[in-house]
């Protein structure tokens, strides 16, 4: 029979301690930060959105996906042109059908209807990919990134090709991003808990063993695939009320490679992973960032050509591999243990037993 | 001693599949591991090829330490390995596959004639696809092959499986020719009855550990052979 | 009748590009089961190493400037020396790991060098003209064709040719087709892993070096992204040929190269600028109905 005291450490804790890091977080920078450190916690926060979106798919299934970021382009998209104003569609956007061109809708409308379209978007190229092997599926899925970058990049009456939908409402505060941060979390952890979760991952560890089980293993991927491009999408959406602005060459390969090495390095298979990967890389790029600017030591000034961030990410990713492939939680989850703990189980069990 | 091996611990990830094991084979000897399913056996000859890297342990070659070595600097050694299930080339010919026991050492025609007299009906065959041969004459390839490589040291595991019985009677026909040209084996076997008519000594390997050994043809009919395979005395059986 | 037989022309010569990109892939793929992302920077190195290192607007050729066969030469050599460094010093290690990891690893590559090009030598695309008098027309048989379009043909036809008869009539050939079917039982015959997977990346890199003077020569533009269209398609004509197999990465590559060349023609005017689109789109419809690719390997698939 399971303690609560068992409950609490295997099943409360791996959530609520990732709730708890990040709320440190968001609160010191509340308090102690600046404009600019509250920034880099807003855009990291979105980035957790985006990594957990990519880790319910990618770390439950064994399937590496290069084309999530298709789900992040399709859903900033949408809510640009559901949240852009009236005035400046007419004039940058003429080929966008009338019930988008006229009409301004609230944010929270656009949120529900981007994340619902970029779930409905992965549960139709989902059909015929994920039947696919691992491999197949992880280049048919670049494809589709390359796909949907394509046809946006011509499609200029209704994307603005190139160029940027600008002038959205910048809601996407820290706040918010930490609100999303948390749905994101709690929808990746109910799902990896759940029977379905249980199953999936039963069927990455030993796909055999999982059919000869009876599980589906194409429905119970799908099924992760589509859940993974909405809250993808999620990200999406806050990432384009972050910045503002929405643009084509903002959803390519460099964040496809920044996204996929924050999981890799945290841990594919774990949220820990998917947080921690994303604290650290944050914390990484920004120290690079600041090297670029330059370091003034007073007589002598440390600067490195701009550039160094994406080799150093490079670089730490590819340690990462040939060192740690598990990553830094070795896949796991944040489970208490310990001396502490153990004591205190024991605790409660005899007062229990007797 | 040609092959000796003390105290070897091997494992999958955290899974131990050798405990502690030591076997010694001699020159010349005809050396079988029996055990059931599961025991280690399979495990006991990746290791002594070298696609296996033990946790500790020592492999003996002919007075060198072996462990740990890649596979094709241990077969280069003259250990020779026909790992279980067969393992053909079977997209290529059956040519090819025999011409690949030749990578080691220059294609030396007497040696391609001795071991296609030996194994006859292979010269019909040499322009098929491997894959297309029965199970039988499969196994009959791959030990063709590996006696290409002219080992000091021939490696089989589970010879037997998934073939018929009057296959199995060729087979092990074969390898007790083998024998009497004095070719050093290691034999791995599920299934006893046969090994133990041509081999000299045997060890029960049971859950990672050598349960007993001794000469083959003491140890043939006696109750203490069971009883180490199964974990049990058969008059445990209820009857 | 002359326009359908000069885009037919144009067909072969695109598949011919793609087969040799696919062929690059497939080598390496079928040692190691490392799909390689960093194959297109492969390419795009050897073309960048043309010019003058410099973050100039202008491009000063370097080896460019070379007389044609030493220009060939140092590329193809250069291209073939990246591609052993990058075994040895990142696949190597990675040797044993599961095929999420080496994809990964790949990419990382990737990255790698488009960002080590683009801190070199600047993000601007640059001009260079090289073996530009492959780039006039000849007349055939009353058709206008250029004279790398023959090129190119004339040699995939002889690489291909020399790769078929390299690995089925040569010694080390044998080896990297066993190794490539069972590469630890190869490694039990005294098959030496290292040397054998090296010789896929030397060949590979090979490859890349000629379709980067290919490319270079066509389109006489230099852009540190311009190996992933050529890689993207390279995976696509592998995975429709059958991972696995090499004949099937050579006839994906060519099958690509049509179905590119067909749309362009057929497509009406407005959607020509999204034809890689459709492209993939139709691989994916391929895959739909044979997703084990139109010659499916037998290495390729897992036994229980």
């Amino acid at each position: 029979m399971e303690g609560w005291a068992d409950i609490f450490a295997r099943r409360v804790w791996p959530l609520l301690s990732l709730v708890l890091l990040l709320s440190a977080i968001v609160l010191l920078a509340a308090i102690a930060g600046g404009p600019l450190i509250q920034r880099t916690v807003t855009e990291a926060l979105i980035m957790i959105v985006l990594v957990v979106g990519m880790q319910i798919f990618i770390g439950n299934s064994g399937v590496v996906s290069f084309g999530h970021i298709s789900f992040m382009a399709i859903a900033a998209y949408a809510t640009a042109w559901q949240t852009c104003c009236p005035a400046f569609k007419a004039a940058i956007l003429p080929g966008l059908p009338e019930f988008l061109a006229q009409n301004q809708v609230s944010s929270l409308a656009a949120v529900v209807t981007s994340v619902l379209l970029a779930g409905a978007f992965a549960f139709a190229i989902g059909l015929p990919i994920i039947r696919l092997t691992g491999i197949g599926a992880s280049i048919a899925m670049f494809a589709v990134l390359s796909i949907v970058n394509t046809v946006y990049s011509n499609w200029d009456s209704v994307t603005g090709g190139e160029s940027s939908i600008i002038g959205l409402p910048t809601y996407a505060t820290m706040p918010v991003a930490f609100l999303g941060a948390l749905v994101a979390l709690t929808v990746a952890y109910f799902y990896k808990f759940s029977r379905f979760g249980l199953a999936l991952r039963a069927s990455r560890d030993d796909e055999f063993a999982a059919r000869a089980a009876g599980v589906n293993v194409y429905w119970h991927r799908l099924i992760a695939f589509v859940l993974s491009g909405g809250v993808v999408g999620l990200g999406g959406v806050l990432h384009a009320h972050f910045i503002g602005t929405v643009s084509i060459d903002a959803y390519w390969i460099g964040i496809t490679f920044i996204t996929l090495a924050m999981l890799v390095v945290g841990g594919m298979r774990s949220l820990a992973g998917a947080v921690v990967g994303v604290v650290m890389i944050s914390t990484l790029i920004e120290l690079l960032r600041q090297v670029e600017k330059g370091l003034d030591f007073g007589f002598f000034k440390l600067a490195l050509p701009p550039g160094v961030q994406e080799i150093g990410l490079a670089i730490v990713l590819l340690a990462i591999l040939i060192y740690r492939p598990s990553g830094i939680t070795r896949g796991q989850e944040f489970t208490l243990g310990g001396q502490i703990f153990a004591r205190f189980k024991s605790i409660t069990m005899s007062s229990r037993d007797s | 001693m040609l092959l000796s091996v003390r105290d070897l611990h091997v494992s999958y990830g955290r899974v131990p599949a050798l405990r502690g094991v030591s076997f010694d084979v001699a020159e010349g000897e005809m050396v079988c591991i029996v055990g059931p399913n599961g025991a280690g056996k399979s495990t006991c000859m990746r290791t002594v090829a070298g696609i296996c890297t033990p946790v500790s342990g020592a492999v003996n070659l002919g007075g060198d330490r072996i462990e740990g070595d890649p596979p094709e600097t241990i077969a280069r050694r003259g250990v020779s390995l026909v790992p279980e299930g067969r393992h053909i080339f079977a997209q290529l010919t059956v040519e090819e596959n025999l011409q690949l026991g030749t990578v080691m050492r220059r294609n030396n025609k007497e040696d391609w004639d001795r071991t296609l007299d030996h194994f006859a009906f292979l010269r019909s065959r040499l322009n098929t696809a491997a894959g297309k041969l029965s199970g039988g004459e499969q196994q009959q390839l791959v030990i063709a092959r590996a006696l290409l490589t002219r080992p000091t040291l021939l490696l089989l595991d589970e010879p037997s499986l998934g073939l018929a019985p009057q296959v199995v009677d060729l087979i092990y026909g074969i390898l007790a020719g083998l024998r009497e040209t004095g070719i050093t084996m290691l034999v791995v076997e599920q299934s006893m009855s046969r090994v133990l008519e041509v081999a000299d000594r045997v060890y029960v390997l049971r859950t990672g550990e050598i349960a007993l050994s001794g000469a083959a043809h003491d140890l043939r009919q006696s109750p203490e052979l069971a009883e180490a395979y199964f974990g049990f005395a058969p008059e445990a059986i209820p009857q | 009748m002359t326009v359908v037989l000069q885009h037919v022309i144009d067909a072969v010569s695109l598949g011919s590009l793609y087969a040799l990109a696919a062929l690059g892939v497939g080598l390496i793929f079928g040692v190691m089961r490392l799909i390689n992302f960093a194959h297109g920077d492969f390419i795009m190195v050897g073309a960048y190493a043309l010019i003058v290192p410099s973050t100039a607007i202008v491009a000063t050729p370097l080896i460019g400037a070379w007389p044609a066969l030493a220009m060939v030469a140092a590329i193809l050599a250069i291209v073939v020396l990246l591609a052993l460094a990058t075994e040895r010093i990142v696949f190597r290690p990675l040797r044993n790991a599961d095929p999420a990891t080496l994809l990964i690893g790949s990419f990382a590559v990737s990255f790698f060098l488009q960002h080590m090009v683009l801190i070199i030598y600047g993000g601007r695309p640059k001009a260079i003209d090289i073996l530009s008098g492959l780039n006039e027309q000849v007349i055939v048989l009353g058709l206008r064709i250029p004279k790398l379009e023959i090129a190119t043909i004339g040699i995939t036809f002889v690489l291909l040719s020399g790769l078929a008869l390299f690995l089925k009539r040569t010694m080390f050939g044998l080896q990297i087709r066993a190794a490539a079917e069972d590469f630890d039982m190869a490694r039990l015959l005294g098959v030496r892993a290292n040397t054998v997977i090296a010789m896929a990346f030397a060949a590979s890199g090979f490859l890349a070096g000629v379709v980067a003077l290919l490319l270079t020569t066509q389109s006489g533009v230099l852009y540190f992204g311009m190996g992933v269209q050529p890689v993207l398609f390279a995976f696509v004509a592998t995975v429709i040929g059958g991972m696995g197999s090499l004949p099937g990465a050579a006839l994906g590559g060519f099958l690509v190269g049509t179905v590119s060349v067909a749309l362009q023609v057929l497509l009406p005017f407005e959607l020509r600028l999204n034809r890689d689109a459709f492209v993939f789109l139709a691989v994916i419809l391929v895959l739909l109905f044979r997703p084990g690719g139109l010659l499916q390997s037998r290495a390729a698939k897992e036994r229980v």
